[in-house]
């Protein structure tokens, strides 16, 4: 192989490993800006998103915001959860048919959801960091890569 | 003392029913009636083909059959508050015809303090082990037919009233915290057994007695495990028109029967894997008429589920019945070996496949026979909407 092309290709794989490259595709736990706290763990994310825990510690509801099917960054969200998306599914549908609430809007791709959480007071949702910004509050974040 | 309590019990049951809807009148949020919340409407219907036959020949059946459609509503009514209505029809169900049924399953408020208290008042169905709360939301369970005593199509011919509580009038309910796992609590009250179906005899659906059925269930979840025990107690009362009192005509009508139902449910996940499990056993006081009648339900399901929520499962339920009394003696055992498998086409339709042979053992005989048993094919669609 010719030397400018091994220096190329050299280059792209440091750039893939760099952390700035990581750190654009991680997906972070966003909320709206009054939500009361500043940060959150996987199990407490895990009672909102089952619908085990809907108030914030004022008092003020939960809104869960939820991407659109065949999303990676959705896939990646649950996967962390520990739940496929279709077991979510089903949580969601037990809880509406029991009269305990609706399953969360849905947004299509990162730049809505982040949109959506800014607007909405009390709002929980997941995007791409690369589409976060200071309109929101980042809440956790799932590293591309888990340990 | 017992009749103090029950006087206790009658006036907290008042004070609940008189306070709550006055709190909601009185005390709903300047948020919550400025931005009045909609009125949602949904619901879910199931419909199968089955192909039943009886192995000793004779009697076989095709048959489509609309077996359940619900219809909800439910509204928010305030920032703690919402309600929900419940309509159920089952088998094809036509009032011109006289098929099946059409059933106000549930009609109640719902306050929400937090995790750990919720309080439901009017009509609704109670918490009892795992599946009773859900047995009739098709769309997020995997069977067809449901273990027996949950199948409100099989209603007509069998007692499902006896293994299970049907309704309770007021429940509060929650969970705690404790390290990692969450333990869950619900404790109600709902009517006696002892209620008037005859409008000759004055108003129907309503308890006779001035008795109560309590109940309640505590359970412990933990990650993808889940287990609980549960109870109810109530009496009925001799020359009632229930199953009981007809085998012991003679009996005055002011003896009692306590009846009391346990129940026991543990599930779990691993990985791929699920299971659901349950027992129920239902005690009558042997003291009394009816010498010994004892009710016995388990069923064990196992099964595979992908991440796309395909999942199939083989299960085997068990219900024992046996009566003892100075006329005679009854005993009839249903053993129910089952396969199924459910494919979700969206996240809101569901086909469903299940086969299951029953074998029926009974005594005394009819005619000669004492057991029987019977193949079930069936294939359904379950939609929600």
């Amino acid at each position: 192989m010719p030397t400018p092309w091994r220096i190329i290709l050299g280059l792209l794989a440091v750039l893939a490993c760099s952390p700035a490259s990581a750190a654009e595709s991680d997906v972070c736990i966003i909320a709206h800006l009054d939500v009361p706290i500043d940060e959150l763990s996987r199990g407490s994310i895990l009672d909102f998103y089952t619908g085990d825990i809907r108030q914030w510690s004022d008092g003020s509801p939960v809104v869960l915001f939820d991407q659109e099917d065949n999303d990676t960054v959705r896939d990646r969200f649950f996967s962390f959860l520990g739940k496929s998306s279709s077991r979510m599914r089903t949580l969601w549908m037990k809880r509406m048919l029991a009269g305990e609430g609706e399953p969360p809007a849905t947004y299509g791709g990162d730049s809505a959801m982040v949109a959506a959480v800014a607007s909405t007071p009390s709002a929980i949702g997941f995007a791409q960091r690369s589409a976060v910004t200071d309109d929101v509050k980042v809440l956790l974040v799932i590293p591309e890569r888990e340990p | 003392m017992r009749r103090n309590n029950q006087h206790l019990l009658r006036l907290l049951l008042t004070g609940l029913l008189i306070a709550g809807p006055a709190y909601l009148t009185l005390a709903p949020s300047a948020e919550a009636q400025r931005h009045a919340a909609p009125l949602r409407i949904f619901g879910y219907f199931q419909s199968q083909f089955y192909h039943q036959e009886w192995l000793g020949g004779g009697g076989d059946q095709n048959s489509f059959q609309l077996q359940q459609l619900n219809l909800m509503l439910q509204k928010d009514l305030a920032r703690r508050w919402t309600a929900f209505v419940n309509f159920e029809v089952v088998n094809n169900f036509s009032s011109f015809r006289d098929w099946g049924s059409f059933n106000l399953e549930e009609a109640w408020i719902r306050w929400r303090f937090d995790n750990r208290l919720s309080l439901r008042l009017g009509l609704q169905i109670p918490t009892f082990n795992n599946l009773n709360t859900i047995k009739n939301r098709t769309p997020v369970i995997p069977y067809i037919i449901r273990p027996l005593p949950y199948e409100r199509s099989f209603e007509e011919f069998i007692r499902i009233d006896e293994y299970i509580p049907q309704q309770a009038y007021v429940q509060a309910f929650g969970w705690l915290p404790i390290g990692s796992a969450k333990i869950d609590y619900a404790a109600y009250l709902g009517n006696s057994a002892n209620i008037n179906e005859d409008s000759d005899l004055g108003q129907t659906g309503i308890d006779t007695t001035d008795l109560l059925l309590f109940g309640g269930r505590i359970g412990m979840r933990w990650g993808d495990f889940k287990a609980g025990a549960s109870i109810t107690y109530d009496e009925y009362v001799l020359g009632n028109s229930v199953a009981i009192i007809e085998m012991e005509p003679e009996q005055p009508s002011t003896n009692k029967v306590p009846r009391l139902r346990l129940g026991g449910d543990l599930s779990f996940r691993l990985g791929p894997i699920f299971s659901e499990n349950e027992i129920i056993n239902v005690r009558y006081d042997e003291s009394g008429p009816v010498s010994d009648l004892d009710i016995l339900f388990y069923y064990l399901t196992l099964g595979v589920a992908t991440d796309e929520g395909v999942q199939v499962y083989a299960s085997y339920w068990r219900t024992d019945e046996s009566l003892v009394t100075d006329i005679e003696d009854l005993d009839l055992t249903l053993d129910i070996y089952g396969l199924g498998i459910v494919v979700p086409v969206s996240g809101a339709f569901f086909y469903k496949a299940q086969y299951a042979r029953v074998e029926q053992e009974f005594k005394p005989d009819v005619n000669g026979v004492t057991s029987q048993a019977i193949n079930y094919f069936s294939m359904a669609i379950s939609v929600s909407f």
